[in-house]
């Protein structure tokens, strides 16, 4: 009378995210049949042929320097110490530079040319050179917002005030989850906190099943996973069958279909009280493995960047839809050189190893990686302590450096020009905007119609604004 | 396998529309049927189709480029964001004539096909006449027909339906539901048992399950008015008022943190939270309800309660980060002013309007900038603010200073005429600059900064122990010679200034200023001070160390301990710093610590020479009343120059410490606290509107006032105030307040409102169930004095809303029960599912009002600002109702969101009801709810001589205000069996323990039904 599966096939019923649907359906409990969502029906099928099926998003809080990283400037090296042309002056607006007293500040490091495709890099990106020719870097990324957490909201949400759905969400959104036993959109934070905390990762007015999962830096990686102490495994079980069981007789009674989606999730919070520790046990990597990531290293922040790459490896090979790595803070106003020597030790060995990682194992292609602060730095120097030593630069808008790989992004290519002092933008500018309408498209969703109606109106992640940088799409399908 | 990606239907729905305004591009007349116009409307017509057929799909329904809309007369006429197109009967002046003839710089269309010189002459022929737009009925979507949408009519009261069922009926809310069902011949549902009701009515009312008393007693009382009786309970007892409080924060976007960048604790906005349940409970009418949020500080009768309700204005978010621009921050929380209002009393999604008309609704842009208007000179004030146990102890402490005070002015101190007679000879050199960068002015530690009337700047909000104070003027000289630094009593406050420290003292620990031309703002100079001159300084300190930049005197400098009382230092330059066409920058430190940082303080400049410096450093208000003949005074004046003149020439004089003493003590008894408020900007403001919602880029300016929908704007008198907009929003011949007010109160009550978009009442949202039944009630809701109380209780006693929730067989026909022949059944509000569990399990705590609690979420980084906001609060705390979790905008409490509690980010007139597995964990496995479960655990054992099944039926009635059924207990017998006899084969295994009877308690903690109100 009480069977599981019957549980089950009556809490598809009215049930009202649509990512539980599409998990029972992998479950092969149901075969997939319109499923309809509260908020209307849903497209068969994509908009176009999707490339990528996982995103691993790199968030690299606090702005990255695009000058001391990915946009070689020898001109602006050359004039280092000049105080800044007047046409700069006039319109610049700084957070904490005296424009007065400002000067140019050439980057201190080297740039090499690495791989077939001859791309430049720092020489604190030693790691990351080796995969030069997968990636494609947009040195012409530019933003709306000047300061920290409104360019974190706009680069995550399409605009830059609280309250709309974050892209992981508008994905799981449109296109559902695929992963059985863990949620569709996980983040992973480690270092400090970043400013904007979970209103990065909100599902806004979607439905809340949308919403980012923040895995815990440590102990269980889920909250509330673990039973209480009192609680055996098999009581557990038991305790579950007994709620089902109580709760199927209320839904026979009202006939309320919330109470067979009550019933489905408390199964599915089950699934992921083992599959989520599974997923964090990372024992069975091999030796080669963890030192690839460098989980062993000495340093704290180190490690657990590592372990999060090598855990958003595995989410993707779960089918979770998207991971949103976190690291800062780069928001280096003083001493930059020592913030960002640091911090690419932390990420660059890690991330190099997951992208040679996801190749290997033949996930690159449905994978797109995307690494991207919520602006860039000047290229005017700050020297707020007077140690002549102890310099750093401000918050740049204007034109800043992103790259993607995998998913159907071209392999080993650089979009766009910056002026000779890394300023302005020259030549084919990419709003914030147009890089989300870029990732949705290899996802094979448009921008302007993955949508939802709020509040009387249309909402999109894309806001009102964005168009697909085709620059940044490989010519043929990587898979089809 | 291959998974199909999923969008919205809508989505077809705006391929359509781009399709249908092509089509319009391209058919001529499809626009305008053709009709049996007049002549002279034909040629109109011509001259439009034109218009359709090359300029709306970029000026039309869809895009308006611009800011221009060409396909109805009242686009037509407004003109975008260069005015209207055309200049009637002068086509030679039009501009649109220009651009579609290509004579200047650009042609319009920009792409596609030009327009024939045919064509053109049509046009020009049209604006000839006088470019008349057609006839009325061929007005497309106009201002005109989205005038005669139904919320925007006037509320009349409709008769009360007949119906057949007479019988079933209660009141006449019965009737309408009935009338209708009768219509479907459908019938409504049998009335919900007795369990059933006192939980719902419960839970409706004050937001917790009833108390197993209040169940029996409902149970076993057979009076006629039992249930009438309960109703009264429930409203008079003080958790309804924290339950409906809630209803209001949601649409109000109250939140506890600032959002925005640096999401700051706002420490005291529990003020205006209390203030919202006490309003609710003392059933404050709703029209003055409205008019104290809105414009509690400009009432005749204003007192500090009704500026503490101001504090809804102050929810709209506020961005701290550094180098912000405060004009586009200002211009950010006023749009979020506007908005907030619209949403939360009209039902208006006004947002839209902020960068272009409403496509939807008869709002333009002109409209939402004069709502805007409303807002725009509004400034943040913290003030002090007694509560309601600190108001009696605030009057007896002001009757014992002015008897104070009136023995200490019986006469002037000895010498104090001699000393006051120097000072009428000194010259007056001060400049007093009136006029700041707003962008400069401002406070290192986040505290906010009011220029005055009178040159001076009054600090309030929030207090860190140290501050900087930068400000950026243009002096009208052409060199500083010296400044003046007045740090000056506020008497306007408990605290009385002139510092924020705790015995009002202030130290000026440095000072730095420099200036720039301002055509050449490289060009810096910075000042270099030579001397400092100060009427008075606290023993101890030395002025001269606020000249040193060395390390060691860096926390010290001049400082002022008077409580009430000015004191002035001045600082002479050498050499003279040239600030001819100039800014000049000054900036101001008070490192000290311990908040003795200024509250209120002005500066001045001069250009005179250093002879006439002598005896300068003088408070200004000090000369002007020594200017006064000495009979003319006040006692407030001889006072405040007598004290002046002892502390500076004889600060041991008794008389005064006898003066200073009673002073300190009645500031330390007023025990106010702080409150957020606003209040009316000393600097005038002019509004503009907003072109594409770019502050930067000015439109027509426009007056504060109402969306002209509602009234012409010729009628409107001039120089509306808020108070205005208050009453008007108040008035009984508002058609939506109302209905937008009785709608979120039937929603609360049947979990989905008779307009089920409550946030939205305009054209794009739902229209009404029961129409008639709305404006009833709106109608009956203002003729019972806007009690909310009697509305809440006239609806919780009619037979519609003591129907059972069982869908029977009619579900089908009516699946989201449209119709009421059922009540609804639904999850509880975050919050409740909180209070029910904690108060089931004996733990809640209810202490109404008060500071809010806010428990760390895991893996949040401390803050000063957060750990200041939250350590004081006491340990259980947390057991406290949900009403009094702190939201911090950008990291929502882990529980309350995960049963879809608020963010306060935006207005949310209706919460989400999601069902996820998160929500399942949280039930299972939050330390919270963890607690609860063993301590309810461990008093469902008792007493111990209870057999199993007994104990079973005991905890499950206590949990769920009901008996099981048989079905029911054998569940959980079996359940009780298999963890018994785990617990019998584990009796050897120490290491992992069971505990039956906490297993048995979460297992019902965790069903359905526990968290849901049926």
């Amino acid at each position: 009378m009480f069977d599981r599966r019957c549980l089950l096939s009556n809490a598809l019923r009215g049930v009202s995210g649509l990512a539980l649907a599409s998990m029972l359906a992998e479950d092969g409990l149901l075969a997939m049949q319109d499923p309809v969502g509260e908020n209307g029906s849903l497209l068969d099928k994509s908009h176009f042929a999707a490339k990528a099926k996982h995103c691993i998003f790199f968030f690299m809080w606090g702005a990255p320097s695009q000058i001391d990283l990915f946009d070689p400037k020898p001109i602006l090296t050359k004039h280092h110490g000049e105080s800044i042309p007047e046409a700069i002056a006039k319109d610049a607006n700084f957070a904490f530079v005296q424009k007065e007293t400002a000067r140019l500040q050439g980057s201190p490091f080297q740039f090499q040319s690495h791989g077939q495709s001859g791309i430049e890099l720092s020489e604190l990106l030693p790691n990351l050179r080796r995969c030069v020719d997968e990636m494609t870097v947009v040195r012409t990324t530019h933003t709306d917002s000047f300061n920290h957490r409104p360019g974190q909201i706009l680069m995550n949400t399409g605009f830059p005030r609280l309250g709309r759905p974050s892209l992981g969400s508008w994905l799981q959104y449109g296109l559902g989850s695929s992963s059985r036993d863990l949620p569709g959109f996980v983040v992973l934070r480690s270092g400090t906190e970043v400013d904007g905390g979970s209103s990065n990762w909100s599902s806004g007015f979607l439905p809340s099943i949308h919403q980012g999962v923040a895995l815990r830096r440590d102990g269980p990686p889920i909250l509330n996973l673990e039973n209480p102490a009192g609680v055996t495994s098999s009581a557990h079980r038991h305790s579950l069958d007994a709620i089902n069981k109580l709760n199927e007789i209320r839904r026979a009674e009202f006939k309320d279909d919330e109470i067979a989606a009550r019933i489905a999730n408390y199964e599915l919070a089950f699934r992921m009280q083992s599959s989520a520790p599974e997923l964090s046990d990372l024992s069975r990597e091999s030796e080669f493995t963890h030192k690839a990531y460098g989980i062993n290293r000495d340093d704290v922040d180190e490690r657990n960047f590592a372990k999060n790459c090598l855990l958003a490896r595995r989410l993707v090979e779960r089918g979770v839809r998207f991971v949103n790595i976190y690291l800062g803070s780069w928001d280096a106003h003083m001493n930059l050189n020592e913030n960002h020597k640091r911090l690419c030790k932390v990420a660059d060995q890690p991330i190099a190893a997951l992208l040679e990682d996801l190749k290997s194992r033949g996930m690159l292609d449905s994978t797109l990686v995307v690494w991207a602060g919520e602006f860039g730095r000047t290229p005017v120097g700050e020297n707020r302590n007077q140690d002549s030593n102890a310099t750093g630069r401000d918050h740049h808008p204007n034109a800043f450096t992103t790259w993607l790989a995998g998913g159907g992004v071209k392999a080993g290519a650089v979009v766009g020009q910056t002026d000779e002092l890394g300023w302005n933008i020259v030549s084919d500018p990419m709003h914030v905007n147009d890089l989300q309408a870029t990732l949705l498209h290899l996802f094979g969703l448009d921008h302007k119609r993955l949508i939802y109606r709020y509040q009387g109106r249309d909402f999109r992640l894309t806001d009102v604004a964005g168009r697909v940088i085709e620059k940044i799409l490989a010519k043929s399908p990587r898979f089809g | 396998m291959n998974r199909s990606p999923r969008v919205p239907k809508s989505s077809a729905l705006l391929v359509r529309c781009s399709w249908f305004v092509f089509f319009c591009t391209i058919y001529v007349g499809i626009p305008f049927p053709t009709s049996h116009a007049k002549d002279s409307d034909s040629h109109n017509r011509e001259a439009i189709n034109i218009l359709a057929r090359h300029c709306t799909r970029c000026h039309g329904p869809d895009k308006q480029e611009a800011g221009l809309r060409l396909d109805n007369a009242s686009g037509w006429q407004l003109g975008g964001d260069s005015g209207p197109p055309f200049v009637a009967h002068s086509s030679q002046k039009s501009s649109l004539i220009q651009l579609v003839r290509g004579v200047g710089d650009s042609v319009m269309p920009p792409e596609g096909a030009r327009l024939t010189s045919d064509e053109v002459q049509v046009l020009v022929d049209w604006i000839d006449r006088g470019a008349v737009w057609p006839h009325e009925d061929s007005q497309s979507e106009g201002i005109r027909s989205s005038a005669s949408h139904w919320s925007f009519q006037p509320i009349k009261r409709p008769s009360v339906p007949s119906v057949q069922r007479d019988e079933w009926t209660r009141n006449e809310i019965d009737s309408f539901v009935l009338s209708r069902l009768e219509r479907e011949k459908m019938s409504p549902a049998s009335e919900a048992d007795r369990p059933t009701l006192v939980r719902r009515l419960s839970f409706d009312l004050r937001g917790l399950p009833p108390t197993s008393e209040e169940v029996a007693d409902f149970m076993e009382d057979q009076q006629a008015n039992v249930y009438e009786r309960l109703v009264e309970k429930f409203l008079a007892s003080p958790e309804f008022g924290e339950r409906w409080a809630r209803h209001w924060l949601d649409r109000t976007q109250f939140a506890e943190s600032s959002g925005c960048v640096i999401d700051l604790a706002r420490p005291y906005a529990w003020r205006w939270r209390d203030w919202v349940v006490s309003s609710i409970n003392d059933d404050l009418p709703f029209d003055e309800f409205t008019r104290q949020q809105l414009a509690g500080d400009l009432l005749l009768n204003a007192t500090a309660n009704t500026r503490v309700a101001t504090g809804y204005l102050r929810n709209a978010l506020t961005n701290h980060e550094a180098g912000i621009d405060l004009e586009a921050e200002h211009a950010k929380t006023t749009v979020d002013r506007t908005s907030m209002t619209g949403a939360a009393w009209l039902g208006l999604t006004m947002g839209c309007a902020e960068c272009h008309s409403h496509k939807y609704d008869p709002i333009t842009q002109r409209d939402f900038y004069s709502m805007y208007a409303f807002f725009d000179r509004l400034e943040d004030r913290d003030i002090d603010s007694p509560t309601v146990d600190a108001s009696n102890q605030v009057a007896e402490g002001s009757m014992e200073l002015s008897r104070a005070r009136a023995a200490y002015v019986a006469s002037p101190a000895q010498g104090q005429l001699e000393w006051e007679s120097r000072v009428k000879t000194l010259d007056d050199i001060w400049l007093v600059p009136r006029e700041f960068d707003t962008r400069s002015l401002r406070s290192l530690g986040f505290a906010m900064v009011h220029p005055k009337a009178d040159g001076s700047l009054t600090v309030d909000g929030r207090l860190r122990s140290k501050d900087d104070h930068y400000l950026t003027f243009e002096p009208d000289i052409s060199e500083v010679k010296a400044v003046r630094i007045e740090l000056l009593a506020d008497q306007d406050r408990f605290h009385q200034g002139p510092g924020r420290g705790q015995n009002g003292d202030c130290i000026l620990s440095g000072i730095s200023m420099s200036t720039a031309p301002i055509d050449r703002q490289n060009e810096i100079r910075s000042a270099t001070f030579q001397r400092i001159e100060t009427d008075y300084c606290q023993s101890g300190y030395s002025p001269n160390d606020t000249l040193s930049e060395t390390e060691e005197v860096k926390n010290k400098g001049w400082s002022v301990d008077h409580k009430g009382l000015s004191h002035a230092a001045v600082f002479t330059l050498d050499p003279p710093l040239n600030c001819k066409d100039s800014n000049v920058a000054l900036r101001l430190h008070f490192l000290t610590g311990d908040g003795r940082t200024p509250a209120r303080f002005r500066i001045a400049v001069t250009d005179a020479s250093i002879d006439g410096l002598v005896g300068q450093a003088i408070p200004a208000d000090i000369r002007e009343c020594v200017a006064k003949p000495y009979s003319e005074r006040s006692d407030f004046e001889k006072a405040s120059i007598k004290r002046y003149y002892h502390s500076i020439h004889d600060p041991e004089n008794t008389a005064l410490m006898q003066w200073n003493r009673v002073l300190k003590a009645v500031a330390d008894v007023t025990n106010s606290r702080g409150a957020e408020t606003v209040q009316e900007a000393w600097r005038p403001r002019e509004t503009f509107v907003h072109v594409r919602g770019d502050f930067h880029r000015r439109g027509n300016r426009v007056e504060p006032g109402i969306p002209a929908v509602f009234n012409s704007r010729e009628a409107m008198p001039a120089n509306w105030s808020r108070l205005d907009l208050a009453d008007w929003i108040a008035s009984t011949s508002n058609p939506l307040t109302a209905r937008v007010a009785v709608n979120s109160v039937w929603q609360a009550l049947f979990g989905a409102g008779l307009v089920r978009t409550p946030g939205d009442f305009g054209r794009q949202g739902e229209p009404p169930t029961h129409p008639e039944l709305l404006d009833w009630l709106a109608d009956e809701f203002m003729r019972r004095g806007l009690s909310r109380k009697e509305l809440i209780r006239h609806i919780v006693c009619s037979a519609t809303y003591r129907q059972s929730s069982i869908a029977m067989e009619t579900a089908s026909r009516d699946p989201q029960n449209l119709l009421l022949a059922r009540q609804n059944r639904f999850r509880l509000d975050a919050e409740s599912v909180r209070d029910c569990i904690l108060h089931r399990s004996g733990m809640l705590i209810s202490q109404l009002g008060g500071p809010s609690y806010r428990e760390p979420q895991p893996d949040e980084e401390p803050t000063e600002d957060w750990e200041r906001a939250t350590i004081p609060v006491s340990e259980s705390a947390q057991f406290r109702r949900g009403l009094y979790v702190a939201t911090k905008r950008t990291v929502p409490d882990a529980m309350l969101s995960t049963f879809d509690a608020p963010d306060g980010a935006t207005v949310c007139p209706l919460r989400q009801r999601t069902n996820t597995p998160l929500q399942a964990m949280t039930l299972l496995n939050d330390p919270l709810f963890v607690k609860a479960a063993s301590a309810l655990s461990k008093h469902s054992q008792h007493p111990i001589s209870l057999a199993p099944e007994q104990r079973i039926v005991r905890l499950w009635s206590h949990c769920l205000g009901r008996s099981p059924t048989p079905n029911e207990v054998q569940v959980l017998e079996d359940l009780y069996q298999h963890l018994a006899a785990e617990k019998a084969s584990r009796t050897l295994d120490t290491t992992d323990s069971l505990d039956v009877w906490f297993v048995m308690t979460r297992t019902i903690l965790n069903l359905d039904e526990m968290v849901t109100r049926e």
